[in-house]
């Protein structure tokens, strides 16, 4: 799923920056994610499409994810 | 040496991966699937949990919050499977089981995943399991390998559907129970290990 040709600039910028917080939220937690995934296949190609997987599955509960929590702390179940 | 150093260590051959571009990825194919769902409005039930922390695992660091690890701790995609999970239509399943996932919510799962006329093959793949697998595949640092507990290791089921045409309502129906965090489905051949992951 890593080599999908996206435009060069993010969708945000497209979308008068309603996803600003989510991109800022990736940015601060893609490499901790990254990494985390690695430990477990220890293959940095498969990392990356783990975490990809998880960061668009936020996504798409991202309004319930970002109005419920704390995102720098913990643990949360999130109805979708 | 500490647990941070020992992780600083495996993954120093990190090749990077720019932030920007996962985020607008995500954006992009997350944005289609609630597209999607607000078109069959009331399909997807279920829940998703995306963040947890796995303890003593949550890597201090200045620069990343602490948003930790317990989504990505999870088995890849088995090799002959779709690496992207699927939405409908998957011959194989995986149900990731919450961190505190107790023994009844266990065995719940288990006699309902056995007693499911949609369930083809199940197997149970334990912590145990799976920090063996982990023990494995770092079997050359094993100083990384002791600084990690078997309690940071996660517990799935794994599933082979006698249908894939019943993967969403089996998809539906489980992901409401409790412990389970999420579920992933892929499309693989007879020949894949069960559960589409490794």
């Amino acid at each position: 799923m890593t080599d999908t040709v996206l435009p060069a600039r993010p969708v945000d910028t497209l979308r008068g920056g309603k996803n600003d917080d989510f991109t800022a939220f990736v940015e601060s937690a893609a490499t901790r994610l990254r990494r985390s995934a690695y430990l477990m296949c220890r293959d940095w190609h498969l990392a990356q499409d783990l975490t990809q997987q998880t960061f668009t599955k936020m996504y798409v509960v991202w309004k319930r994810i970002r109005t419920g929590t704390n995102l720098d702390a913990y643990s949360r179940r999130v109805d979708h | 040496m500490d647990l941070r150093e020992h992780f600083d260590r495996a993954v120093d051959d990190d090749p990077g991966a720019d932030p920007g571009v996962m985020a607008q990825a995500a954006i992009v194919r997350g944005g289609q699937v609630r597209r999607r769902r607000r078109q069959v409005a009331g399909a997807a039930g279920g829940v998703l949990a995306v963040l947890g922390i796995v303890a003593g695992l949550n890597l201090p660091s200045q620069a990343e919050p602490e948003v930790t690890v317990a989504a990505a701790m999870r088995p890849a995609a088995a090799a002959s499977c779709t690496v992207d999970p699927v939405e409908k239509d998957a011959t194989d399943v995986a149900l990731l089981l919450t961190e505190d996932a107790s023994a009844r919510e266990k065995s719940e799962l288990a006699a309902a995943l056995d007693q499911d006329p949609r369930v083809g093959t199940v197997l149970f793949e334990s912590r145990a399991a799976a920090y063996e697998k982990f023990r494995q595949l770092w079997a050359d640092s094993p100083d990384f390998v002791a600084s990690v507990s078997l309690q940071q290791l996660p517990e799935s089921f794994r599933v082979r559907l006698a249908d894939p045409a019943r993967f969403t309502a089996f998809e539906r129906d489980f992901a409401r129970r409790d412990g389970v965090q999420d579920i992933v489905g892929r499309v693989c051949p007879v020949s894949a290990a069960v559960g589409g992951v490794r």
